[in-house]
Order: structure tokens, then sequence, then C-alpha cells
């Protein structure tokens, strides 16, 4: 049973989130802040026309106001917005509020949901994610230190955090920090909702890096006896690695089709640049080379984009999809980083200038090659389960 | 004989420039409080200052001019050393040393070496080359800027982009073809001065870099600016180009270097899954690839500055060459580091977020790998 055929349903979504790309957000990227996304009374607006469409939140359910419509349409949709770097905002997923929606929806009491996760869900609030230290491995997060002690009835967090993306303006934020640190290496964390207006949370500084497209920044946060409730604690003690586990599943889906998104604007603008220019009687776009560089995108794109759709698929299907999920964030951001360095090579210096958006782009995909983990990690992790599935069906034919 | 001297002096000029960069430039870099795009003008003519002293100062120019009188090798030997900083590869020494000139200056009239190259010298300013234009950054022969001769004045209209170090120069130097009597282009250089009649526009490259395009609407130049005969300007712009491939490729060894150690220290403190990165071999596989890359980008750009220097034939495309594998090698270096160094790499506390944006602009600057690779086929076929 193939079929790659979009639904009816999704072929209305999809036509309306073009539309809306074309009419308000390509026209609006020029109001684009460094590290600042879009300025709040030009966001509110496009935001609410979205809404007005249904289009909103693609991540969540219906009930917290979200489209509710599978991991596909979830995929299909962000590869839309992802053409653009204002898209996700427009369209309510963007990173970390999206995956901290995802957390809240899947472990929040519901005492917990109403001032946290409602606001959110419908962009009246932002978040943040704490989990990665800068004295301790990302890529290992039960090597965390920061750590919470309970007091009476309250918990006193202690710890130094950095790459909280989006602090700058988040109105709370979820923190991941060790509560046993004698348990079982993967029970020693717990998350604990932080707001951050709390005298104990600290935002040390913006930390100075490669891209500018994330509002709120990169942030360097410290919690200094930083004081929290009992029932600020999220989902139950002990289960921090496995709620931050969760919240990567889906968010890999998001990102690699908006990645994908990313890289067909890049070839869009590859393609238009080298059948424009002349060289001689001819255009650039007769050259051999500059064909050959489309080819390899446009090979690459393709691959990238029904491996994730499969992976989304799988996902629809209720399959962790973990050696998918895995490729996917692997190759989907090598495919959006080789994809945006050809475009810059087909333009050339002018492909650098701040009148188009490729060098932009090009900062920021650097990122999608560390964050979520990085390259190598999953690497390790696809080759771990191929070695495994071979085992098994080896035995199997003995 | 003659090469056994040059190595032991060139030993002791390797170290004199590392512990200028290390005491002196690293220094004043790491003082700077705020993220570091550039250094403040008083500081840098203060390490100038310095830099006199310590006699590296004008290495290039010839010493009749006031300058060391170097060679073009000696120059990669000391640049690859000069560059190993934040600001490095397009700032060596943080300009410390003053600006490299274009041999080609030899070429200029007394009474131009007198009004401007002397005391661009003397001043360790520059001359900016107003060469590629907005749509053509490749080919020499595809320029269109033009200028027609009125009397004893040459009248010069276009427009000329990505003009590096403006601010660093204090003359500036246009190719443009001047059209012959019988509708020939003939490529020519003509000195600009600061006070001709020309516009001037920035725009910032990468996010790093600032760049300028000067506009030029019937600009007059009086013949006595012109560089060489009328026609000759494709081959000394090809001579220049040569020139700085090679020094581009020499700095590109220094901040590949350092972009390598940054990844190995961190490489060897970082502890993930128990044990240090730098016993996961696939960290391992890129450190190697690393030494391996700097060692053979080393030798292509010592043999196009040797080549250059005993003017061989084969001295311009060993210069493109060079240049071509250099940066193409740094970038690799520098990305590889980037992913060791994880969240370190991407954030600017660590200089190769940096690197990151200058070694992309410098693949596509001064002819990309699509044009040298032409240029290699056609000396071949
Ligand atoms: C733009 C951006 C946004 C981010 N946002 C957030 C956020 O909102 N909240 C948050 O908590 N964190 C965030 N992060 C942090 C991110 O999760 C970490 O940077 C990431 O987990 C890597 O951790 P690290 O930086 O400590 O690198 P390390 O763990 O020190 O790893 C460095 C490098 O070592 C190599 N490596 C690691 N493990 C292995 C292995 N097993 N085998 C071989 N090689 C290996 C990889 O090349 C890796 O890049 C963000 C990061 C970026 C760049």
């Amino acid at each position: 049973m193939f079929n790659f055929m979009e639904s009816e349903n999704q072929q209305r979504m999809l036509a309306e989130a073009t539309e809306i790309m074309d009419k308000y957000v390509y026209p609006n990227e020029k109001y684009m802040l460094p590290h600042r996304g879009l300025p709040y009374h030009i966001l509110k607006p496009l935001q609410e026309i979205v809404k007005e469409k249904g289009l909103w939140a693609a991540h969540l359910p219906r009930e917290v106001g979200g489209m509710g419509e599978g991991y596909v349409s979830l995929g299909l949709l962000s590869e839309v917005m992802g053409q653009s770097p204002i898209g996700p905002l427009v369209f309510g997923s963007m990173a970390p509020d999206a995956g901290n929606g995802e957390i809240l929806l899947h472990a929040a009491t519901d005492e917990q949901k109403e001032p946290y996760l409602y606001p959110l869900a419908s962009g009246e609030v932002r978040s943040c994610f704490a989990m990665t230290e800068p004295e301790v491995s990302g890529s290992d997060p039960t090597t965390l230190q920061g750590k919470a002690v309970k007091d009476g009835d309250e918990w006193v967090i202690n710890a130094t955090k950095w790459y909280t993306t989006g602090a700058v303006g988040a109105s709370f934020c979820i923190a991941m920090v060790v509560t046993d640190p004698d348990a079982d290496k993967h029970r020693r964390t717990s998350l604990f909702i932080v707001e951050t207006d709390n005298p104990g949370f600290e935002l040390v500084r913006e930390v100075p890096v490669l891209g500018d497209h994330s509002p709120g920044g990169h942030c360097e946060v410290r919690f200094n006896d930083c004081r929290i409730p009992e029932k600020n604690m999220l989902g139950h003690r002990g289960d921090g690695f496995k709620l931050a586990q969760l919240r990567l599943g889906p968010g890999r889906i998001t990102h690699a089709m908006r990645w994908l998104g990313v890289a067909r604007r890049a070839l869009n603008e590859m393609i238009a640049y080298s059948l424009d220019k002349k060289v001689g009687d001819k255009s650039l776009a007769d050259s051999q080379t500059v064909q050959n560089m489309i080819a390899d995108s446009e090979a690459e794109i393709q691959a990238a984009r029904l491996l994730t759709l499969q992976a989304a698929w799988k996902m629809d299907q209720g399959d962790e999809a973990r050696k998918e999920v895995s490729l996917i964030k692997l190759y989907g951001a090598n495919v959006l980083n080789h994809v945006l360095d050809r475009a810059i090579e087909t333009l050339g210096l002018y492909g650098l200038t701040p009148s188009v958006l490729l060098e932009g782009l090009y900062r920021e995909a650097r990122a999608a090659r560390i964050y979520d983990g990085a390259d190598e990690v999953h690497r390790m992790v696809v080759a771990r389960q191929v070695l495994k599935e071979f085992k098994a069906r080896e035995q199997w034919q003995i | 004989m003659e090469d056994v001297f040059v190595e032991s002096d060139l030993v002791l000029l390797k170290r004199t420039v590392k512990s200028f960069v290390a005491e002196q430039v690293a220094v004043l870099e790491q003082s700077q409080k705020d993220y570091l795009q550039k250094l403040p003008v008083e500081q840098v003519e203060l390490l100038k200052e310095k830099a006199r002293m310590a006699g590296l100062f004008a290495l290039g120019a010839k010493e009749e001019w006031g300058g060391a009188g170097l060679s073009l090798f000696i120059r990669s030997v000391i640049y690859e050393e000069a560059a190993k900083h934040r600001l490095g590869l397009y700032h060596p020494a943080a300009d410390a040393f003053g600006e490299e000139l274009p041999s080609f200056l030899e070429q200029c009239t007394l009474e131009q070496i007198e009004t401007y190259v002397k005391p661009a010298i003397e001043r360790g300013k520059g001359c900016f080359m107003a060469l590629w234009e907005a749509l053509e950054d490749n080919h020499i022969e595809r320029l269109r800027c033009e200028a027609v001769k009125q009397g004893a004045d040459w009248v010069i209209n276009g427009h000329k982009s990505y003009i590096q170090k403006l601010e660093q120069s204090s003359f500036g130097i246009i190719l443009v073809n001047c059209l012959g009597d019988n509708g020939a282009k003939e490529a020519t250089l003509f000195i600009l001065a600061p006070t001709d009649s020309y516009e001037l526009k920035e725009t910032v490259l990468m996010d790093v870099q600032t760049r300028h395009e000067v506009i030029l609407k019937d600009v007059r130049l009086p013949d006595d600016r012109r560089i060489g005969k009328v026609g000759e300007g494709a081959q000394l712009i090809k001579q220049w180009l040569a020139e700085t491939q090679v020094l581009l490729g020499a700095r590109c060894l220094g901040v590949a270097e350092k972009a390598l150690q940054y990844a190995r220290d961190y490489a060897m403190l970082r502890i993930t899954r128990g044990k240090a990165l730098i016993e996961f071999p696939a960290v391992q596989t890129m450190i190697a690839e690393a030494v391996l890359n700097i060692k053979a980008a080393r030798l292509m750009v010592y043999d196009a500055a040797k080549q250059i220097d005993a003017g061989d034939k084969d001295g311009r495309i060993s210069a493109k060459m060079a240049k071509l594998f250099a940066t193409e090698a740094a970038a690799k270096i520098i990305d590889d580091s980037l992913q060791i160094c994880g969240g370190s790499g991407y954030a600017g506390d660590l200089p190769i977020e940096r690197w990151y944006k200058e070694i992309r602009l410098a693949r596509v600057d001064l002819q990309k790998k699509e044009t040298i690779l032409e240029e290699i086929v056609k000396m071949n076929r």
C-alpha cells in the first residue's frame, strides 16, 4: 500500500498555507530583526490570520487550539512555513515553544496546564528550555550537574545553563536538573517549570552565535538558590531524561521538514539567479557545472523529503520510528547545509550580501548539525540499530 | 647554500612573528570586553609602531620605497604565523605590519611613487583594488567598467563592487576597459585618489566583512594616473591576483592550524559517554584529516610562492591551485572544528564562529572553485 498523494484536506491546508506565505509572510521578512524575530505589532496580526484559517500550532491537538492532524500533515505544513525564517513564528510552531508545548501536553497536571500550556499554545507567552550546561557534554545529558534540592515543600535549584534558546522575553522556563544524584543514570534528573521573574532566575547574557534567526537569542542563564514550589515539578521525580527525549521525536519531524523548506528556498534562489545571469549569450543555467549542482540538490531534497515523510507516517501509525528519526535528523541537516553551500557557490560574492537571504540562512543552518543531537551521535544510533536489525535477521535465517 | 641561510633566518623570523602575535595581538584581542568585531583604530596604530620597531613592517614593499623587500615565499611563512588569532584571516597581526601592496606598482612613474606609493608605505596603508563588479567576481575578461579618452583625460563610467580594505588604503587602483578608436576594449589600470569624485557605498558580506562599492559617473582622471600601458591592465592585475591568492592561502594555513588547536584542546577535555571526545574515531578522523590537509596545503602554497618569486611561467596557475586547495582545506577544518566543539564552536566565545563566516567568503573570493577548475583544464588539454 503505497500512496504518495496528499489527502484533500492536506491539499487544502497546503494551498492556504502557501497563500498566507505569499501574501503575508515573505513581504514581512524585511522587518525581521536579528535574534528578535518580528516586532510584536507586525507579528500579532499575522498570527491572527493563521488562526482564523485554522493553521495554527500544527504540532498540538485541537483541544488546546492546535490542528491535531498528525505527523504527516505537521511535516507537510512545516515544509511550507520553513521557506521563510519567520514562517514558524507566524504559524505558531517555533522552537523551543513547540517542544515545550508537547512536553506540557504530555506531562503537565491540569493545574499546570492552565497557567502554562494554554497561554503558550495560543502564542500569548513564550518559553524556553534549559538543559544544556557549558561545563558538561550536552550530547550526554546523563552528565548534567545543575541540581535541585528539596527544602520543605519547595525545591531549591542551583545551576548554570547555556544555549537556553529564547530566554529573552520568555515568561517561563522548563529546567532539567539533577534531583537524584545516586539514582540510575537515566533517572537522576527531573523537570521543573520556573517562572522567569523568579528572583533566583538570572539571565546572564545572550551568547553571541553564528545564526540570528531565533527570537530571544541563545542565552546563558543561572539559577541562584532559585526556590520553586513542589507543584512546579513537571512529570514525576526522575522523569527528566525520559521527558526530554519525548520532546525530541516530533520535534525532529518539524525540524527536518522545515529544513527542507529552507533548502527549497535556497535552491529556488540559485535557479532564479542562474537563469537570470548571462554569460556571453547564454545563461548561467546552461552551464553543466551549475546544472550538476541543481540536480544534486534536487536529489538530496527529494530523498530527505521522502525519508522524513515516511518517518512521520510511521509515527502516525504509533511507531516510535527511532532509526528513521535519527536518519532524518542526520541526513536532513546535512542536505540543508549542502544545498545552501551550493547556492552561495553559484551566486558568488553577491550571495553573501544582505540583499539576498542566503547568508543568514547559511549561518543559521550550521546549528542544525549540532542541536537535538550532533551528526556523530545520530550516526551512532542509526548504525547500532542497523546492526541490531541485521543480526536479528541473520539469526532468524539460521 | 642560500637556501640554508634563508631557512635559519626564517626560523628566527617566524619566532619573532609568533611572539608578536601572542604577546601583542592576541592579548589585545582578549582584553576587549564585548564580542570582538574589530580593534579600535588607535590601538592598531600603536601596534603598527611596535611592529615597526620589531622590524616587521611593509614586508613586501621594495627596499628603495622604504619596505623590507621580502619575497612572496618568506611573506607566506610570515603570514601563516601572523594569521593565528581571531581577526587573523583578513587582518593578520591585526594589520600591524602594514598593508600588502601589489608588485606591479614597480610600473608606476617616479611621480606616482612619490605621490601615492611611498606615503602609503610610510603610514602602513595599502591601496584598494577596484576590480570586480556586482555580478562579475571571477572573470577579468568579462568586466564592464569603461573609460573614454577626452583630451588629456580619461572619463570613466561604471560600478566596482566588493572592494576590500578600503578603509586601510590611502589610494585605490581601478581596472577599466579603455575604448580605442576602433571600438577595441583595452583593460588598463588607473590610480584613484581620495579626492576623486567617485561615490562610495558600504556593504557587509556574510555578516562579518565590510566591503565597498565604488560608483563612477563621468569621473575624469588625467592620463598621468595610468599605471603601465593602455591594454596592460589585465596582465598586471593577474600578477596581483596570483600574489594575493598565495597570501590568502598562507593565512588559511594559520587559521586552520589554530582552529585545529581549539578542537584538539576541546576534544581532550570534554568527556561524553565516559570518555574524552578524542577517544572517538569520528573525532580522531577529523583531526587526522586536518593535519594531513594542512600539510598538503602548505606544500602547495610554498610551491606557488617560490614559483612566482622565480618568475616561473607556471606561477599563476599554481597560485590558483594553492588558493583553491588551501581555502577548501581550511573550510573543512574549520567546519570540523566547529563540529567537534559543538555548541562552543557555534558560539562567538571561540573564534571558530568568525572563521566559519570568513572562510565561506574566502572560498568564493579571488576566484571560486569552478573558475579555477576551468583554468586548470585550459592549461591541460
Ligand atoms: C542553535 C542552538 C540552539 C540550542 N538550543 C538549546 C535549548 O534551547 N536548550 C538546551 O538545553 N540546549 C540547546 N542547545 C544545546 C545543544 O543541545 C547542545 O549544543 C548539543 O546537545 C551538543 O552539546 P555540547 O554543545 O555540549 O557539545 P558536546 O556534547 O561537547 O559535543 C561536541 C561534539 O562532540 C562530538 N560528539 C559528541 N558525542 C559523540 C559521540 N558519541 N561520538 C562521536 N562524536 C561525538 C560531536 O561532533 C559534537 O558536536 C542548542 C544548541 C544550538 C547550537
